[in-house]
């Protein structure tokens, strides 16, 4: 059990890293006055390789974006 | 100067722009490659929030990076950020978007648009249905979703009220004659242009990029 819960207390580390690395990404990315050649790298290769599910991360952070 | 070229699918964007960066010299920026564009054509539900999403990160930094040069070096380049946005609105029509995805590309377009000052000079290519159904046979065939004559009907009815309320110097070329008789519109266009003060107002503020049309 405790095994169990070590490995969904781990998935979500990990998806709240993404989402903080994501946000992060869409700051830089979307709004400044400068755009974030790295970041947007990263995005981009994001955008195009994630599974449906990581996106809906992304979605969330664009939702709140105003 | 920065002229921005603008039109649907398959009317000779890249070929105007890279015409008018030969004549008279001007640097050009072209359209950077998307990753999933061959998979939005062959599957565009599946495929068209994150392809939309791409294209107006593309287009966004492009313009960022446009704006930011600061030697008033002469500037061609297709498409904007705001071109995009219109396509967005097709792609909800037709139901490749849903409601919901289209309301986040609409978001990230509000907030780009704050950032982006217009171009100088717009030309825009206004298409018939022969010649992007042309283009379509080339293309692989699974595109003829966004070269049906509703759709062309209705692209080119938002472009022709994008050149009404606009209020950026426009360049309306017909496409549907020969390349070259196209093409003397832009090289007239364009002189004519040059001897004008030029008008600095954005052309997003018009009801057609808020989506209002």
């Amino acid at each position: 059990m405790d095994a169990v819960r070590k490995l969904v207390r781990k998935k979500l580390e990990e998806k709240t890293g993404l989402k903080l690395s994501l946000q992060l990404k869409v700051d830089t990315v979307f709004l400044p006055n400068d755009v974030n050649k790295k970041n947007k790298e990263e995005l981009h290769d994001y955008l195009s390789n994630s599974i449906e599910e990581d996106i809906e991360f992304l979605k969330d952070i664009l939702r709140n974006m105003l | 100067m920065w002229v921005a070229v603008v039109g649907g699918l398959g009317t000779g964007k890249e070929r105007i722009a890279k015409m008018i960066s030969e004549k008279d010299k001007f640097n050009l920026y072209q359209e950077e490659s998307v990753d999933l564009a061959l998979e939005f054509q062959l599957n565009p539900a599946k495929h068209a929030f994150r392809h939309q999403l791409l294209l107006m990160m593309n287009k966004f930094s492009q313009q960022i990076k446009i704006q930011n040069r600061k030697d008033n070096t002469n500037i061609v380049s297709t498409r904007l950020v705001e071109d995009v946005f219109i396509f967005s609105q097709f792609l909800l029509k037709f139901e490749f978007l849903s409601f919901e995805d289209f309301k986040i590309i609409e978001t990230v377009y509000k907030k780009q648009r704050v950032a982006l000052e217009p171009p100088d000079i717009v030309i825009l290519l206004n298409s018939s249905q022969t010649i992007t159904n042309h283009v379509s046979k080339e293309l692989s065939g699974k595109v003829c979703n966004f070269t049906n004559s509703e759709y062309i009907a209705d692209l080119n009815a938002r472009y022709e009220a994008l050149a009404e309320k606009i209020a950026v110097p426009l360049i309306e070329v017909d496409i549907n004659s020969d390349f070259d008789t196209a093409w003397v519109q832009v090289e007239h266009g364009i002189e004519s242009l040059k001897t004008t003060r030029l008008v600095g107002q954005t052309i997003w503020e018009t009801p057609l990029l808020r989506g209002e049309l």
